[in-house]
C-alpha cells in the first residue's frame, strides 16, 4: 500500500515554513492553547454534550383540565381528543381520561356504579374484579378495577381529592395488556389535583 | 527558549495534574478491589514498560532522540491520556451508545473516537518544542510510540486489576493479561495506533505542501488510526476470541508497516551519504 502521506511528510518546501515552525516562531502560545483547548473539549465539552443527549427526556405533564394534571412517559403519544377527554394511547392501548367534576361519593362507589353500568353492556362472559384502592403520589384517594371482556381487558379508574373527582379508562387488546397496565397506572398514580385555599 | 519558559510546558503541567486527578481514583479502586492483583500487574507492567522501551529506542537508533522528552511522551499516554480519557471516552460512548444500536460496536468505536486524538495530541504538544527534534515522520512514529506505549501500560494494569477482582485466582488472571494485551499484542495494540496517526500529524505540522494536501493527511491517518482501533475492539468474529485477536491484529500491523516501511526506506537512503562524510553522535541527549 502506497499514499502520499509518506513522501509529503519529509518534503518540506523552500517557500511555505511548517505549520510547526510558524507556531514555535510565535512563542507557542498558540500551540498551547490550542492543546489545552482540544484536551478541554475532550474532557469537558464532550461529556457535557453526552450527558445531555443521553439524558433522558423530562417527563411531560399532561393537563387534563380544570386545573388537573397527570405526568405522563414518552411511551405515551396523545393522540386527538374531543369532548372535553385527553386520549393517550401506548403500543395499540388507549387511555381516555375525563375532564374533573364534582365528586360524587367515595371512589369505590363510584367505581362500583361503572362496573354495573359496564357490566350491563359489556358481551356474554366479561368479568370484573373487586375494586382495589390505593392513593396517589399526591395522597389522593383512589381506586381502580379490570373488566376481562372476550377480546380486550379494560380498566378503569376513579381518583378523587374530595372535591373534585377524575375518571380514567384504558382498553387494550391482550398481548399490550401487562405493558400498558403498569405504564396507565403509574400515570393515573402521578395525577395531581389543583391547591385548594385553606 | 527554555523548557520551563516554554507555554506548552505549562499546559502539559497543567494537564498533568488533571490526568492525576482522573486517573488516582481508578488506581486507588484497582488496588482495593485486588491488592495482590494490582501489586503483581505493577510489577510486570513496569518490566513490559522496560522491556519494550529498550525495543522502541532500539528499532528507532538511527537518530538519537531526547530521553526526557521520550518520557514526556510515555507520560502523556500513562496520566493525561487515560485520565482524561476516564471523562472523554465515558461522554463518547454515551453518544456513541445513543446513536448505534449495537453495543459491542457502539464501545469499540468510542474507543477509537476519543482516545486517538488525545494520544495524538501528546505527539503535537512536543512537536511543539524544538528540543524533541521532530523534523521527519519517523520522529512523530517514535514519539507516538510512547505515547501508546504509556497508554497501552496502564489501561492493561487497570484492566488486569479489574480481571483480578472478579476470578478465584487473581494472580493467574494478572499474568494472562500481560501476555495477551503486552506481549502478544504489543504489535497491533495503542503504539501501533499512536503511531500510525502520528504519521499523518507529521505531514500536517512539518510538510510544506499544500493545506488541503496536508488536512486530508492527517485527518485520513486519524481516522485510519480510530478505524482500526475500532476494529481490533470490534465484535467481529467475536466467536472465535483467539482468531479474533490475531486476525484483526495482523490487519493492524499490516495497515501500519504499509506506511511505516516506506518512510523508513526513505529515511535509510537520505541517511546513508550523510552519515559517510558527517557522523552524528552516537549518544542520546537529554
Amino acid at each position: 500500500m502506497s499514499s502520499g502521506a509518506a513522501p509529503a511528510a519529509d518534503a518540506a518546501s523552500p517557500t511555505r515554513e511548517p505549520l510547526a515552525v510558524r507556531l514555535i516562531g510565535r512563542g507557542s502560545l498558540a500551540g498551547a492553547l490550542l492543546v489545552l483547548g482540544i484536551a478541554a473539549l475532550y474532557a469537558v465539552v464532550l461529556p457535557m454534550v453526552a450527558e445531555r443527549a443521553s439524558a433522558p427526556a423530562p417527563p411531560r405533564i399532561v393537563d387534563v383540565g380544570g386545573g388537573v394534571s397527570v405526568v405522563s412517559e414518552e411511551t405515551w403519544s396523545e393522540a386527538v381528543s374531543d369532548g372535553g377527554t385527553t386520549t393517550l394511547t401506548q403500543g395499540g392501548a388507549t387511555l381516555v381520561i375525563d375532564q374533573p367534576h364534582p365528586s360524587e361519593g367515595s371512589v369505590v362507589a363510584r367505581l362500583d356504579d361503572l362496573t354495573a353500568d359496564w357490566i350491563a353492556e359489556a358481551p356474554d362472559g366479561s368479568v370484573a374484579t373487586a375494586p382495589r384502592t390505593f392513593e396517589t403520589d399526591a395522597g389522593d384517594d383512589a381506586a381502580t378495577v379490570v373488566l376481562q371482556e372476550p377480546q380486550q381487558t379494560v380498566q378503569a379508574w376513579v381518583v378523587s381529592d374530595g372535591e373534585l373527582e377524575v375518571i380514567a379508562v384504558l382498553t387494550a387488546p391482550a398481548t399490550a395488556w401487562d405493558k400498558t397496565s403498569s405504564a396507565a397506572q403509574a400515570l393515573v398514580r402521578s395525577m395531581a389535583f389543583p391547591e385548594t385555599a385553606p | 527558549m527554555s523548557i520551563v519558559r516554554h507555554p506548552v510546558t505549562w499546559v502539559y503541567a497543567v494537564l498533568l495534574v488533571i490526568g492525576v486527578i482522573g486517573l488516582v481514583p481508578l488506581l486507588i479502586a484497582a488496588f482495593e478491589g485486588s491488592p495482590a492483583g494490582f501489586l503483581l500487574g505493577v510489577v510486570l507492567w513496569t518490566l513490559f514498560t522496560v522491556l519494550a522501551w529498550w525495543a522502541i529506542r532500539r528499532f528507532s537508533r538511527t537518530r538519537p532522540r531526547p530521553r526526557l522528552a521520550t518520557l514526556a511522551a510515555f507520560a502523556w499516554g500513562a496520566i493525561i491520556a487515560t485520565g482524561l480519557g476516564r471523562w472523554a471516552t465515558g461522554g463518547v460512548g454515551d453518544i456513541a451508545g445513543a446513536v448505534i444500536p449495537d453495543e459491542g460496536w457502539a464501545g469499540a468505536i468510542a474507543a477509537g473516537v476519543s482516545e486517538e486524538p488525545l494520544k495524538l495530541l501528546g505527539v503535537f504538544a512536543l512537536s511543539l518544542f524544538a528540543a524533541t527534534r521532530m523534523r521527519s515522520a519517523l520522529d512523530f512514529v517514535y514519539y507516538g510510540a510512547f505515547v501508546g506505549l504509556g497508554f497501552m501500560v496502564v489501561e492493561s494494569l487497570l484492566y488486569a486489576a479489574q480481571g483480578a477482582q472478579t476470578g478465584d485466582s487473581p494472580m493467574t488472571i494478572v499474568v494472562e493479561y500481560v501476555i495477551l494485551r503486552g506481549i502478544l499484542a504489543a504489535l497491533w495494540s495503542h503504539p501501533t495506533f499512536t503511531a500510525l496517526a502520528a504519521i499523518g500529524l507529521a505531514v500536517l505540522v512539518r510538510s510544506g505542501a499544500s493545506a488541503v494536501r496536508r488536512w486530508l493527511a492527517f485527518l485520513g491517518m486519524l481516522v485510519l488510526a480510530m478505524a482500526l482501533h475500532a476494529l481490533f475492539d470490534s465484535p467481529v468474529l467475536e466467536s472465535n476470541m483467539m482468531v479474533a485477536f490475531f486476525a484483526k491484529g495482523a490487519i493492524v500491523l499490516a495497515v501500519f508497516l504499509a506506511f511505516y516501511l516506506p518512510l523508513r526506506r526513505r529515511a535509510a537512503r537520505e541517511a546513508a551519504p550523510l552519515s559517510e562524510e558527517t557522523q552524528e553522535p552516537a549518544s542520546a541527549s537529554s
